[in-house]
């Protein structure tokens, strides 16, 4: 869609209307500014949520440079160092192998943020387009699309991962593609709701009015406003998604051997309980801990915001 | 008036278990793959093959096998195990009672460390109390059920010892003791996490009823803080709970997969996951029905509660 020149824009119109008091808008520099000023003054005050960004960022620079960062090849086997506890040269010890659990880890990171970013940008993507035009065309289209999501959301979201990525043959891809189809209703219905909400008010109708087509009045001037609730459900989703991985993993159904994931660590580690515990503690720490990191980041985001109607956890344990 | 509101429900979940149906058999039929094959093996001749295929009903075009499939199931046929040849709906039965017992034992921690928990963080907002249970019920949230699961049987099982290495269901009426050991591993692991959600959901709406005009007035006229909690303020807190508790009910009636697998209870839950690595489409087909069932079932019983509770639903 091309969109007219900014001055002649429908919302432009109706927002440079000269009103008493108008001082000049702040120009590009000024607006980073006081966006930074902001956000620093937001991260003071949710100190949870700065840790958790910190905490974050470090788990995705480590995982880009896997190779880099990790002490040994991940699958390198020294069977002389077999279910050794944490020790210097291994600090999160060994596995049945003699592989070093700390570099499996950070490879198995990549698995874990990999699944969770094409996740969120799928199933948001589609999702929100889903509700987006649902909402706003309602009628026939809009009851096909929510019916859909109501049998999706009609089967409990594990049970249906798992149907899905056994089906599609066990790997990474098919249970991205199981965590992803799993992930896209509740976008789809958060987006629905704030469409349905804002269609009505004034300020649509007016860029109505103004002149706005429908694709200019869905995505330039209802969809901003769905932003918000639909950025917190990203959070959200995306903690959802490293843990349907880890339990796809976990079950046989995601990553094969020789490559490791959090999930996959896990299950095999419990094979060796009596022997190594630390090969099921370790790696399960690093887990809750980025999911834990990812809801205390989207909380802090909901508390700002107000976005009230996000699902928290409900379809997580299974 | 409240006959017509459960009526309507009523009718309005025929279309989506039709849909349902419609679904689960989709998904199992389009697979890449040839489900003949997992009955006869891979070295099975043609004629061997063909006459396994028409025996399921594979010969025929998709849109019949479902009429035909649908019809059994609404005469309660859900076909026959491809692996053990026993049928579907006495498969499920068998399980349906370790996981009735495993969901009540669940609820049942789940509530009485959820309920108190909220209720505490809401009378004290803002102190290190209601930190503590924020805390709390972000991490019983973030942790992998089969993560504590893990930890669980590493400490009661193996450090400690307590707890049988065997799986079997037994029945808390016949043997409260052994039901008790069989049963708490996964009940525990799943109960931190209903403990988190309703903490969450009870501090939430108990917060927003204690600043309402009503409590102050009970406040002004005496009421003490433990009657004004537990009395005024929760009856009213509890309706937005009874939604959250409904529902995780529905999702662990349908089994808990991985928790489940976890401790090798045997619901339907291990059922289904045996069945789906086997590719039994068989029981897969009829018990992932009977699960999207069950699920609506309750989620619809939730909804009605809800109503009969809070009048203020019904009327519109």
């Amino acid at each position: 869609m091309t969109s007219p020149p900014h001055h002649l824009r429908p919302d432009t119109i109706l927002a440079t209307a000269p009103t008493p008091g108008f001082t000049a808008l702040p120009n590009r520099r000024q607006r980073a500014l006081q966006t930074t000023k902001a956000l620093r003054l937001w991260l003071r005050s949710e100190r949870a949520a700065a840790c958790s960004i910190v905490y974050l960022l470090g788990l995705g620079a480590v995982a880009i440079a896997a190779s880099r960062v990790a002490p040994f090849d991940p699958l390198e086997q020294d069977l002389t160092q077999i279910l050794k506890g944490p020790s210097r040269s291994h600090l999160f010890g060994t596995d049945e192998l003699g592989r070093d659990l700390m570099s499996r880890v950070i490879h198995g990171s990549r698995i874990s943020l990999a699944t969770a970013a094409i996740a969120v940008t799928v199933a948001g993507a589609v999702g929100a387009l889903c509700g987006l035009v649902a909402g706003y065309v309602e009628g026939t289209v809009g009851a096909v699309i929510m019916r859909l999501m109501d049998f999706l959301l009609a089967v409990p979201g594990i049970l249906l991962a798992i149907t899905i990525a056994a089906v599609l043959g066990a790997g990474f891809g098919p249970a991205t593609i199981a965590v992803t189809i799993v992930s896209i209703p509740a976008f789809a219905r958060l987006a629905r709701a704030s469409v349905l909400s804002t269609k009505e008010e004034d300020f649509v109708q007016s860029t109505r009015c103004a002149g706005a087509g429908h694709l200019y009045l869905m995505f330039r001037t209802i969809f901003p406003n769905a932003l918000s609730p639909l950025i917190v459900q990203a959070s959200v989703a995306a903690a959802n998604a490293i843990l349907l991985e880890a339990a796809l993993s976990f079950l046989g159904l995601g990553t094969q051997p020789p490559d490791a994931s959090w999930g996959s660590l896990l299950s095999t580690g419990k094979s060796y309980l009596n022997q190594s515990a630390w090969y099921s503690v370790l790696p399960g720490i690093v887990l809750t801990a980025t999911v834990l990191a990812i809801d205390i980041l989207g909380r802090a985001l909901q508390r700002r915001w107000g976005a009230g109607n996000v699902d928290a956890a409900s379809g997580r344990a299974g | 008036m409240m006959y017509r509101y459960i009526a309507a429900r009523f009718v309005t979940m025929i279309p989506l278990l039709f849909l349902a149906s419609v679904g689960i058999f989709l998904m199992i039929h389009l697979v890449p793959g040839d489900p003949v094959v997992t009955v006869t093996g891979l070295d099975a001749s043609p004629e061997q093959m063909a006459r396994v295929r028409s025996e399921l009903g594979f010969d025929e075009p998709l849109p019949v096998q479902y009429i035909v499939w649908l019809g059994h199931v609404l005469t309660g046929d859900l076909g026959t195990s491809i692996v053990s040849q026993s049928p579907t709906t006495s498969l499920i039965a068998d399980r349906m009672p370790a996981t009735i017992q495993l969901t009540l034992a669940t609820m049942t921690i789940g509530l009485f460390a959820g309920i108190p928990l909220g209720l505490l963080a809401a009378s004290r907002e803002g102190s290190w109390l209601d930190k503590f249970v924020a805390g709390y019920t972000a991490v019983s949230l973030a942790v992998p059920t089969f993560w504590i699961g893990i930890l669980f049987i590493l400490f009661f099982g193996i450090t400690l010892g307590w707890l049988p290495t065997a799986s079997r269901y037994v029945p808390f009426w016949e043997d409260p003791f052994t039901a008790f050991q069989l049963t708490i591993g996964p009940a525990f692991t799943l109960g931190l996490f209903v403990s988190g959600i309703i903490a969450r959901f009870v501090r939430a709406s108990m917060v927003e009823v204690l600043g309402l005009d009503y409590i102050r007035t009970a406040r002004a006229k005496g009421v003490s803080e433990w009657k004004l909690i537990c009395k005024h303020a929760f009856r009213a807190a509890s309706l937005p709970t009874l939604t959250v508790v409904g529902i995780q009910f529905g999702t662990f009636l349908g089994g808990a997969l991985v928790t489940e697998s976890v401790f090798n209870y045997p619901g339907i839950g291990r059922l289904i996951l045996s069945s789906i690595l086997q590719r039994d489409f068989v029981v897969v087909q009829g018990a992932v029905l009977v699960v999207v069932v069950i699920f609506s079932l309750v989620n619809l019983a939730t909804d009605i509660l809800y109503s009969l509770l809070n009048p203020r639903i019904r009327s519109n």
